[in-house]
């Protein structure tokens, strides 16, 4: 596997200059604007899209098909994707918090915690984008599986208002029932990312004609 | 043991049946698997790598069942195909990198080696290639993880003469070893007439001939004779005729002819020719 790893990585060197260019700009701009929360983890939803992106390079290129004549099986093809994935972002993150770090050293006065939550709740939301956009790709291809991009719109969008019911049931207690909201949230995710992963491994199989 | 064991396999498309098709190749041979385009050829390559969903029979390749989880089979078999999918932004060199975390039997010196000799650059991207050098990368591949089959869809396609010659060589060497075998399909039938020791004759999904191409060539003959003198033949000796103003020409199986008539050898290329295009007796 540590081959399609290493392929992806390449690929994502080569092909997603702009993106590292974009991130660059939304972490400057957040790091000279009093730390804007919303700029600062704009890349880490960003890095949500990455597996959806080198897939799509790999259909198009005819990778997933010379992927038949190498010794992997359709379960190491799928965890490499949700692998990378899962790296990227984590990446992606330890960078992003390493800028806030760096801004509350060069600002003292500068309240970091704020940005640290909303880059968790990003990370946490970047998950969904592959999670429940990766099935459909795998079996209708990732031209027809961008639908699970509005799927994901939609829910994103649709639990908003259920999200800042639940926080504001927490009367005055912001940051306490972040510290209990978020990791039911967290998990809820992480087990929809493991459940996609399981779901895309025979989806991949069932579209051999 | 041999390295590659067909028997009634089948798949069918839209407008396109392989139709139970059989045939063996023994280790340390190579064969040649000859037939038109949309003939079949590549369809049975990807049914023999289970790229490709069978409908019916059983593939055997080195003594392992190809619908069984293959990884074990993929390692001791290298493969070109028609078109390779190897990303563009990539470079010989990651490619090789790739391929040595990818095959555990992955042999760098050799990969660089064959890209020596094939005088392809470490640095350009592979969307830079030409066909042949796509081609010859996809060669390089196959040969330098110590494989015991080597699967060829129209490998020298698109390659110069010469590079196809020295590529002829190449295959030749790896067969000089007796575990290693080669199915080579294409339909630059001379190439495979220099090469293999078996053919087989792929026609609309159907094996209409399977056999060592030394018998093949040595029971059939052209003959050319009148229409009259044809005729007076008996039916059994000719396989496929054509006949116009200037004469008949005619396949024939050389023993079922008088010893006084004269036949002309048939290349492999004539016997397909005359097998898929002319008229059947």
């Amino acid at each position: 596997m540590k081959g399609l790893l290493l392929k992806d990585f390449y690929q994502l060197i080569k092909y997603c200059k702009m993106f590292f260019l974009v991130d660059i700009v939304f972490m400057a701009v957040s790091f000279f604007s009093e730390g804007n929360a919303l700029f600062i983890s704009f890349p880490v939803m960003f890095s949500g899209i990455l597996p959806l992106t080198l897939l799509s390079y790999d259909e198009r290129g005819g990778w997933s098909d010379y992927c038949g004549i190498l010794p992997y099986s359709e379960k190491q093809i799928v965890s490499a994707k949700y692998l990378f994935g899962l790296l990227s972002q984590a990446v992606t993150v330890v960078v992003v918090i390493g800028v806030v770090f760096i801004r509350g050293i060069v600002y003292p006065n500068y309240n970091f915690l704020s940005n640290l939550s909303a880059i968790g709740i990003m990370f946490v939301a970047s998950l969904l984008f592959p999670a429940l956009c990766l099935p459909f790709c795998y079996k209708f291809g990732s031209e027809k599986g961008r639908i699970g991009y509005f799927i994901v719109i939609a829910i994103t969008t649709g639990c908003m208002p259920l999200y800042s019911t639940i926080v504001e049931g927490f009367e005055g207690a912001e940051a306490k029932s972040m510290n209990i909201i978020f990791p039911l949230i967290l998990v809820g995710i992480s087990a929809l990312y493991i459940g996609s992963w399981l779901i895309s491994i025979p989806l991949l199989r069932s579209v051999k004609k | 043991m041999n390295a590659l064991e067909i028997k009634n396999l089948s798949k069918e498309y839209p407008g396109f049946k392989l139709n139970k098709i059989s045939f063996t190749l023994p280790g340390g041979c190579i064969l040649g698997l000859i037939g038109e385009n949309g003939a079949g050829k590549s369809t049975t390559i990807k049914l023999i790598l289970n790229m490709l969903r069978k409908d019916g029979g059983s593939i055997t390749v080195l003594g392992r069942d190809s619908g069984a989880d293959n990884r074990l089979t993929k390692e001791e078999v290298g493969v070109v195909l028609d078109e390779a999918g190897i990303p563009g932004c990539l470079n010989a060199r990651q490619v090789g990198n790739i391929m040595r975390n990818t095959f555990k039997n992955w042999n760098a010196s050799d990969y660089n080696g064959y890209l020596k000799r094939f005088a392809l650059p470490l640095d350009k991207e592979y969307k830079d290639f030409s066909r042949g050098m796509k081609m010859k990368l996809s060669i390089a591949i196959a040969m330098s993880h110590n494989a015991k089959l080597l699967l060829l869809d129209e490998a020298t396609s698109g390659l110069d003469p010469v590079v196809r010659d020295e590529v002829l060589d190449i295959l030749n060497e790896f067969t000089r070893d007796e575990n290693h075998s080669i199915l080579m399909s294409s339909h630059i039938v001379s190439d495979l007439e220099k090469l293999c020791d078996y053919i087989a004759f792929l026609h609309k999904g159907r094996l209409m001939l399977f056999e060592e191409k030394d018998e093949l060539l040595a029971r059939y003959g052209i003959l050319h004779c009148t229409e009259g003198q044809l005729s007076a033949l008996s039916k059994d000796a000719i396989k496929h005729k054509k006949i116009s103003a200037y004469g008949a020409e005619a396949l024939v199986i050389r023993d079922k002819i008088p010893s006084a008539m004269s036949i002309s050898p048939v290349s492999i290329e004539e016997l397909f020719v005359y097998m898929v295009k002319e008229e059947a007796v």
